[in-house]
């Protein structure tokens, strides 16, 4: 059993010392334009960020930040110096995006994750929800929605809100239908979230 | 349902790596060393140094006239070992620049063998407007140079970066000038370089490179 055990641990040591120059020769082959390369070396990175990013939040979140940190690899990845270690790099990567997710989620005020129950009740009473036409069908009833804000926000307000947020009409497309200028739009939508978040958190106290 | 999740998580970090990995093309590494004293050795360095030949360089050399310049170089090349280390994401204390500090630092305290100049003085001093101008004005000038030759660098905190970059560039300039100002007091140093040397610190930390935010 003990030697079991040792050749197990020796071999582990040999597979992290191989994985360590392979993963910096696939990053080379990266830089020089090879993709298959590339993408073997993001997928070879992948069980060590998702280790990282255990550490750093919460589960619900480590896929998230793990796809963060792989679009900033792809961002900063010249900036990768062939002398050095590569996994330092990633981690010190990870950890500026987790920081900036950690920002980004306190200038939001407020970030309500969603518990199992939750969840459960949710997938209960919308069982389509996975798809987008039903979705579109059940879930965003525009009359109601209507309704409902205009109990909150001026009509034209609610109007900008939902041609802009729900039914995904660019700015400029809004400002034409409504005979408004797209700066109006602008600004009339940031005051309607505003007031609507700020209604919300006073509710929530 | 945690089972579910996971599996489309994964299957999006699946197609992320595919479409990152399709996007892969040939790209040169940036290499901050090279780069940075490629610009200073080839552009930078004797450029000021035929402007400050065409403004003159002063008459006397005392020690302290000596001591002047030597503390602005030291930073700067204090300023160019961590600037080398805060150009990749993991930017971290560079100690070639900690060693160096110590040093300009003993080149300030050489200054007070100058003759002393009360804060009045100091400011009234005939050169003050000048040297206050020349160090900003070129320190800016400067900074905007290497900001556009530093464009490919990726810190982790850009404004930093670029405060120091300011910082950077202004005592190079400061280095130069000091070999023409007649005047080595301690005292001048804080009035009138000190001001100079954190207003182009300021700004060039306020207008960093947009490519410098990942």
């Amino acid at each position: 059993m003990e030697m079991t055990l040792s050749q197990s641990t020796d071999s582990s040591n040999e597979t992290s010392a191989r994985l360590t120059p392979t993963l910096e020769i696939r990053l080379m082959a990266a830089l020089a334009g090879d993709q298959q390369a590339y993408a073997l070396f993001l997928r070879e990175c992948l069980p060590y960020l998702r280790a990282r990013a255990t550490k750093l939040v919460d589960s619900n979140m480590r896929d998230d930040l793990v796809q963060e940190t792989l679009i900033a690899i792809h961002k900063v990845k010249h900036t990768y110096d062939n002398s050095c270690p590569v996994r330092p790099w990633l981690a010190g990567i990870m950890r500026f995006k987790a920081k900036e997710a950690w920002r980004k989620a306190k200038n939001r005020h407020a970030f309500i994750s969603l518990d199992d129950d939750s969840i459960a009740l949710i997938d209960a009473q919308y069982p389509n929800a996975n798809n987008a036409d039903a979705q579109d069908a059940e879930i965003i009833n525009l009359a109601e929605l209507t309704a409902q804000l205009n109990a909150h926000l001026k009509p034209e307000s609610a109007q900008a809100l939902i041609a802009t947020k729900i039914k995904g009409h660019s700015v400029e497309a809004t400002a034409k239908t409504m005979g408004r200028t797209p700066s109006w739009v602008k600004v009339t939508v940031h005051r309607a979230i505003k007031t609507l978040r700020n209604e919300l958190m006073e509710a929530l106290k | 349902m945690n089972h579910s999740n996971e599996s489309h998580s994964t299957r999006n970090t699946d197609t992320l790596i595919t479409n990152l990995a399709q996007q892969a093309s040939h790209s040169s590494t940036f290499n901050a060393r090279a780069i940075l004293w490629s610009a200073l050795l080839i552009i930078f360095i004797p450029l000021l140094g035929m402007i400050m030949a065409a403004l003159g360089y002063r008459s006397d050399w005392p020690m302290t006239a000596l001591a002047k310049p030597a503390l602005f170089f030291l930073l700067a090349l204090c300023c160019v070992f961590q600037l080398i280390q805060l150009a990749k994401p993991i930017g971290t204390i560079n100690s070639k620049a900690l060693f160096l500090l110590p040093l300009a630092f003993g080149c300030f305290l050489l200054l007070f063998l100058a003759p002393p100049l009360t804060w009045s003085e100091a400011f009234e001093f005939k050169t003050y407007n000048f040297c206050f101008a020349w160090i900003s004005g070129f320190g800016l000038i400067i900074y905007f140079g290497l900001r556009f030759i530093l464009h490919r660098a990726r810190p982790a905190m850009p404004h930093i970066f670029g405060a120091l970059l300011g910082f950077f560039s202004a005592t190079l300039v400061a280095s130069f000038y000091a070999m023409h100002c007649p005047q080595d007091s301690a005292l001048y140093i804080v009035t009138a370089y000190l001001p100079a040397l954190t207003l182009v610190s300021i700004v060039s930390g306020l207008f960093p490179h947009k490519k410098w935010f990942w």
